[in-house]
């Protein structure tokens, strides 16, 4: 696979900007086309799979619990005064689920896990890359691509829609605790009061677009880990830059899956 | 030894924007020879072997490994020929995620169909002609430079390859460790009856190990012959190559 070359170097001309913007839309179309042609060529490195679901699910996890617990617990303090203004404070729990699951729990738990797992992604291949570890690989007849990228994108595209429902749970307790505090709110009303604002068109959308963050977390920290060069440095320059693209890539596919779903699944 | 050729280089070329590294190389290599490549820094001895084993695409000529052209082979086809060949890389870039056990078993499980007592085996029999068998479940953190070399020497032999290609072997280690390294490598040699390419600037290592050694000097075979024939060479940058090494 022969990918753009790109400019690392300190002091970049705005061409060479423009050069390397250029070259890692390209990279990583390339880099992604490569991913679906081998994603369906034996040999399956189920195990390798499984493990890396587990590493790197385990290694989101304690930080997802605290920030998804926090989301709806902070929402709800934060909206219920707003809501009350209005008169609307029996809307608070519904309206607070609402966010929650239909962008606030996917797009935050997506944000994290890009900073989490993309970056030691990057970190973890740039390391290979520069210590020819990736080239030993491909000198003994081992497809390192396969090995190393194709494994890592599908259990970033699984673990991240598991981890996003758990998210979810978490916060919609965390509201309720808010609630709890504030107003001695009971929980079978809370329940009652979520289930009946939620409907399968908030479902849905909300949970298929965490595959697609998944697979950009996974596929943008190969990418940038896979190309690394120029030692140490370029190392940390791959771990860096796999955070900044994958936010901002998440981001971007964010705006146009609402709008897609909201097509779909109108409100 | 015997006279067939088992790689072949044609006119190859190849260049890093304007900067010509191999210009027009052409060199056979035999069966069971062990070839040294010498050169300054620079002048594209770890780029001809890149080039040989594919990891590098020549700009222009041909590379028969085995009578086989491997400019423009598929994937599959060039994976068949590396699994007759191995690499040993200057830094043995060893799997930094996994034991020595697993390091080997990695190599061996994926070339060869084999079972799960006969790799056991075989890793402990591989460690033991490099006598590291007590590393076995050492992570790589865990080694010594020359343990790390050892350990990379004994992953790209656990295969039986045909050819093997040693990228600075010694590079690194000190003078006594640097002799062992190559004498285990004559030895394995000469025990397992493989073809080598060796890139080195250690003097010590090519007087042990070479049959046959190549100059590289702007891109170009500048001298061939055996190390004895370049080292009483009359030519002034082989001695002065030769005199600072010595002295170094």
């Amino acid at each position: 696979m022969n990918l753009p070359h790109i400019i690392n170097k300190r002091k970049k001309t705005n061409g060479e900007k423009t050069y390397n913007f250029f070259a890692t839309v390209t990279g990583l179309s390339l880099f992604s086309w490569e991913f679906l042609k081998q994603l369906f060529i034996p040999p399956y490195e189920v195990t390798e799979i499984k493990k890396h679901m587990i590493e790197l699910g385990m290694k989101t996890f304690p930080i997802v619990s605290i920030t998804g617990f926090l989301i709806g617990f902070v929402l709800v303090m934060q909206s219920e005064p707003v809501f009350i203004r209005f008169g609307a404070s029996d809307f608070l729990p519904g309206a607070s689920a609402l966010s929650i699951v239909r962008e606030l729990a996917p797009i935050i738990t997506a944000l994290i896990f890009a900073g989490r797992v993309s970056s030691g992604i990057g970190a973890e291949l740039g390391s290979m890359r520069v210590t020819e570890q990736i080239d030993a690989m491909e000198v003994s007849a081992i497809n390192p691509f396969k090995y190393l990228v194709v494994t890592r994108v599908i259990a970033t595209t699984m673990i991240l829609p598991i981890l996003s429902i758990y998210v979810v749970f978490l916060a919609i307790i965390g509201g309720y605790i808010a609630l709890l505090f504030s107003q001695g709110m009971n929980f079978e009303y809370y329940k009652n009061a979520v289930v009946a604002s939620l409907e399968f068109g908030d479902l849905i959308p909300s949970i298929a677009k965490t595959f697609v963050f998944g697979y950009i977390v996974g596929i943008v920290g190969s990418y940038k880990g896979y190309i690394a060069d120029g030692g140490t440095e370029g190392v940390g320059l791959a771990s860096t830059t796999a955070v900044v693209l994958a936010s901002l890539i998440i981001l971007l596919f964010d705006t146009v899956l609402v709008k897609i779903s909201l097509f779909i699944w109108p409100m | 030894m015997a006279n067939v050729n088992i790689i072949q280089i044609e006119n190859l070329s190849k260049a890093f924007g304007d900067l010509v590294i191999l210009d027009n190389i052409s060199l056979n290599v035999k069966a069971g020879e062990n070839l040294v490549v010498f050169g300054r820094s620079g002048t594209g001895k770890s780029v001809l072997l890149k080039c040989i084993i594919g990891l590098l695409k020549p700009d222009n000529g041909n590379i028969y490994i085995k009578d086989k052209n491997i400019i423009n082979l598929k994937p599959k086809e060039m994976n068949k020929i590396r699994k007759h060949t191995s690499f040993l890389f200057q830094g043995a870039a060893l799997y930094d995620s996994m034991t020595v056990r697993e390091n080997l078993a990695f190599h061996l499980t994926r070339n060869v169909k084999i079972s799960a007592d006969e790799v056991e085996q075989k890793i402990l029999n591989t460690l033991d002609l490099v006598s590291l068998k007590e590393a076995v479940d050492k992570m790589p953190s865990e080694l010594s430079g020359g343990m790390k070399k050892r350990i990379g020497l004994a992953r790209s032999i656990i295969t039986d390859p045909e050819i093997i290609f040693y990228d600075e072997p010694t590079t690194g280690l000190d003078p006594i460790s640097s002799k062992e390294i190559s004498e285990l490598i004559r030895d394995l040699q000469k025990e397992l009856n493989m073809t080598s390419m060796i890139v080195t600037h250690d003097l010590i290592c090519a007087n042990i190990i070479s049959d046959r050694a190549i100059f590289l000097r702007d891109g170009k075979i500048a001298y061939k012959g055996t190390l004895q024939e370049l080292k009483n060479s009359e030519d002034k940058f082989l001695i002065d190559f030769f005199s600072k090494e010595i002295v170094n």
